[in-house]
């Protein structure tokens, strides 16, 4: 009996020394998880992590100067945004910048956020939705700024994620897709937060000298008075203060540029069936999902229009968009607000746009109907 | 599966876990079962699963044939049919570690552990031959004993007669055993990780060019290289006995403190003891040893030393390095009586720790030597080293800041290596004066002890070169 509590008791004692031990050792692996979750240099876990900061001093709804020099990496930070935009805004903006001016003080609506994207293509808006998607926190609302060359299927911009698109077409759409996906490997992140070697090179990385590092900085200031291009916090774009004061001579300019050298409208005779059965699948597939689709026809500058409709033979592609889409969007009753046609949007002339290809603000409060966001069928359609 | 890795310490733990926690009777094929699994981690050792159980069953059945058999011709022949069979596996791997060695297939095709179990295998039947180890009747140890996974990546090179007992024997758990084995292996990894691949970076990138960089640097890189072998593979050997002690298996110490040896031949008692004490046993003694005379002595530790050499790949350079070591070996034993009588009369040997530091010095300097024919590409690279170790010393006094600006474009950066040789060097001072660190830091109190784990942990963490390569034993 004495031999079985003296066992017991050295085995009691040996237990506990080597729980004791466990207990000392465990802070250290968890400080390394800690840090490879937090620091995450390589963005495994929540995106590239200079993209990172900035995608959420954005997030943070600071406007920030510096971001055109990031435009190859808009696509990056858009998964940023996604992943981390907490809570999902009523109301998110998919597109170009042609649709950039759509902000909250546009739409006046707090719970607003713009994803559109530079050369924003149709492989954009329906990769975008399907981040929203994938990662199950799809708004009520998305304001797709459809410009013409969605329905125009070689138009894809280099820097678009073509995967993730694929991914949708397959997954979603169950469309077949030329572009391989490859599925997301988990097990390489999920290694590299026990990793060792991730976390010096975390160390590094949160150790290194950024001084004098031309980085996107917060807008000091007043906003409208910058002399660069300001990322809003609610993800919208406003050009500098020269851009957006030049003169109505200079703008013609530009717009008489796109006159023959119309961005993705030459050669372009008439719509692809493939893109508009594409959309027809994608309408579908978001009603399914329960979320409001709102289309916006941004105008283009009457000297470019004009220009088109006199030579019809040549942009039959882009004059045909806009019945098709209009058309489509009845099948599947979605709005339709706004028009490639300046004239066919109320108060609209050549001062409201910036370029040949851009409007300003004031176009797009103009199309919604209404300064003060009085459109109450607008508003309706956004789902208040 | 690498030893300094997460994923062996997860291993390790839940195999010791499962160990303990099983009944007594079935620990030893729980432990077959974690060496097969861990032999089998890395998908690459799948094809030559087959022929470490191929060899293992034809030794054990000719371990029992020797055993049983009492005409002595079926014996020997079955002894010789275990001799070719266990050379040609290790002649396999030599060939496609020498020949193949520089093409991408090469990590794909030499067997991992085939020296091991080759060296083990071919040691048991040879013992039980001798009568000194009886046949073994159960497969699943004989098994166990082939592919013990703490010894199959670098050994220690183990003899039936240590560890089969302690296969059978009951083993319970030991706290101070199991934190012992586990701060063991602590102390491998920081050998490994921290110091050796530190080092290895300085090392690889001279011995990568040797010819563009002159005497001074070249001769840092040598001596480091010396530093960084007796690190890499002395860590092996920590991790190894640590791991085993976590299951209660005493494996024997493969280096003593090498590098504090007073002379050639302590040296090689001190260093790869296993692989040196089982060619002294399995082909110094066959040979004849010391029985025959002080010529045939020397004759047969070169041929020995040369053996060795080519075990490690058939390349001049190995061979080279394996009959200088001979000559060395051979030279000191014949020179002892004389240079006792100079010591006598040596001013500097009166101060017995001055003499032993003189000694080991000399001692390192004399092995350096001879690695630099191991680590080099090839032999005219090893000549254009020993070229280069006279030229370029104007640099070091004239142009201090070239020479700290070459340094530090080969590696040496930043004062991370001077703190990691300083420690280092401390370790082996305490140690010179016979006082085993890695035991010290178990024997000290609680309160200061694990501030020190501590710290080592976070020296590895911080420090510590992570995926840069595997052992360097780990190819042979």
């Amino acid at each position: 009996m004495k031999r079985f509590f003296l066992t017991a008791g050295s085995r009691l004692l040996s237990a506990v020394r080597l729980a004791v031990g466990a207990a000392l050792l465990a802070p250290l692996p968890l400080l390394m998880v800690w840090y490879n979750y937090t620091v995450d240099c390589s963005g495994f876990f929540q995106g590239d992590a200079y993209l990172r900061e900035v995608g959420n001093m954005v997030l943070e709804g600071k406007d920030i100067v510096g971001y055109e020099k990031m435009n190859d990496q808009q696509r990056e930070i858009l998964k940023i945004f996604v992943n981390n935009i907490d809570p999902v805004p009523d109301v998110i903006a998919l597109g170009s910048s042609r649709i950039m001016q759509l902000s909250r003080d546009v739409l006046h609506i707090d719970s607003f956020f713009n994803c559109s994207v530079t050369g924003g293509d149709r492989a954009d808006v329906m990769g975008t939705f399907y981040l929203f998607d994938r990662e199950d926190r799809l708004p009520k609302t998305f304001i797709i700024g459809f410009d013409p060359w969605l329905l125009r299927s070689d138009i894809i911009d280099k820097r678009t994620d073509k995967e993730l698109y694929a991914e949708f077409l397959e997954k979603c759409l169950g469309v077949p897709s030329d572009v391989e996906y490859v599925e997301t490997d988990d097990e390489e992140k999920w290694l590299a937060l026990y990793s060792p070697e991730y976390f010096q090179n975390n160390l590094s990385y949160a150790s290194r000298d950024t001084t004098g590092v031309d980085k996107p900085q917060v807008v000091e200031g007043d906003v409208y008075q910058q002399t660069t291009e300001v990322k809003r916090g609610d993800g919208s774009l406003l050009y500098d203060v020269n851009y957006r004061n030049r003169s109505q001579e200079e703008r013609d300019t530009d717009a008489l540029f796109q006159c023959g050298n119309f961005l993705y409208m030459e050669d372009y005779d008439e719509v692809d069936q493939e893109c508009v059965e594409l959309f027809d699948k994608f309408f579908a597939y978001a009603q399914e999902r329960g979320v409001n689709i709102v289309i916006m026809l941004t105008p283009y500058p009457p000297i470019v229009y004009d220009y088109c409709e006199e030579n019809a033979e040549d942009y039959g592609g882009f004059l045909d968009t806009e019945p098709t889409i209009r058309e489509l969007a009845a099948k599947y009753d979605i709005p339709v607000y706004g028009s490639y046609d300046p004239d066919k949007i109320e108060g609209v002339t050549k001062a409201d746009f910036y370029d040949g290809l851009h409007c300003t603000a004031e176009a797009v409060e103009k199309i919604i109907g209404g300064e003060d966001g009085e459109n109450e069928q607008f508003m309706h359609d956004l789902g208040y | 599966m690498n030893f300094v890795s997460l994923s062996f310490l997860l291993f390790l733990f839940v195999a010791a876990v499962c160990y303990y926690v099983m009944p007594k009777i079935t620990r030893p094929f729980w432990m077959l079962a974690c060496s097969y699994t861990f032999y089998l981690y890395d998908p690459e050792n799948a094809p030559f699963v087959a022929l470490l159980l191929g060899m293992t069953a034809a030794t054990y059945l000719l371990g029992l044939l020797i055993q049983i058999c009492p005409v002595k011709p079926v014996r020997i022949a079955a002894v010789a049919a275990a001799v070719l069979g266990c050379s040609g596996v290790l002649g396999w791997g030599l060939y496609l570690h020498t020949a193949i060695k520089p093409t991408a297939l090469a990590g794909l095709m030499v067997p991992l552990g085939s020296s091991y179990f080759t060296f083990a295998a071919l040691g048991y039947i040879i013992d039980v031959y001798r009568g000194k180890t009886r046949a073994e009747r159960n497969p699943l140890y004989y098994a166990l004993f082939v592919s013990f996974f703490p010894c199959i990546v670098t050994g220690p090179i183990e003899r039936a007669g240590n560890l089969l007992p302690q296969f059978k024997r009951k083993v319970t758990f030991d706290y101070n055993r199991v934190s012992g084995g586990m701060f063991r292996i602590l102390w491998g990894c920081f050998k490994k990780l921290v110091i050796a691949d530190t080092i290895g970076g300085i090392v690889g990138t001279v011995f990568g060019k040797p010819a563009q960089y002159s005497g001074p640097i070249l001769l840092i890189a040598c001596l480091l290289f010396t530093y960084q072998l007796y690190c890499d593979f002395s860590a092996a050997s920590d991790i190894a006995i640590g791991a085993a002690a976590v299951f209660g298996i005493e494996v024997m110490e493969n280096f003593t403190r090498p590098l504090a040896a007073s002379s050639y031949t302590e040296l090689w008692r001190r260093w790869h003891i296993s692989l040196s004490s089982w060619f002294r046993d399995y082909l110094y003694f066959p040979l004849g040893g010391s029985r025959k005379g002080k010529l045939r002595a020397h004759v047969n530790q070169v041929i020995v030393f040369s053996v060795s050499g080519l075990w490690h790949g058939l390349t001049p350079g190995y061979l080279i390095w394996g009959l200088l070591n001979g000559v060395f070996l051979a030279v000191g034993k014949e020179t002892s009586a004389v240079r006792g009588r100079i010591a006598a009369r040596n001013p500097l040997y009166r101060l017995s720790a001055l003499k032993s530091v003189i000694q080991a010095v000399i001692v390192y300097l004399l092995f350096t030597a001879t690695l630099v024919f191991f680590r080099a590409a090839s032999l005219s690279d090893a000549a254009v080293i020993y070229g280069g170790l006279w030229q370029g010393w104007d640099v070091v006094f004239s142009q201090s800041s070239r020479f700290l600006s070459s340094l530090s474009a080969v590696g040496w950066k930043d004062a991370v290596p001077w703190i990691i040789l300083g420690g280092a060097f401390g370790v082996e001072l305490l140690e010179f004066w016979r006082i085993p660190v890695n035991q010290l830091i178990r024997r000290i109190p609680f309160f200061v002890r694990w501030p020190l784990y501590y710290a080592l942990i976070i020296l590895i963490g911080f420090y510590g070169q992570f995926g840069s390569s595997g052992f360097i034993y780990q190819q042979y």
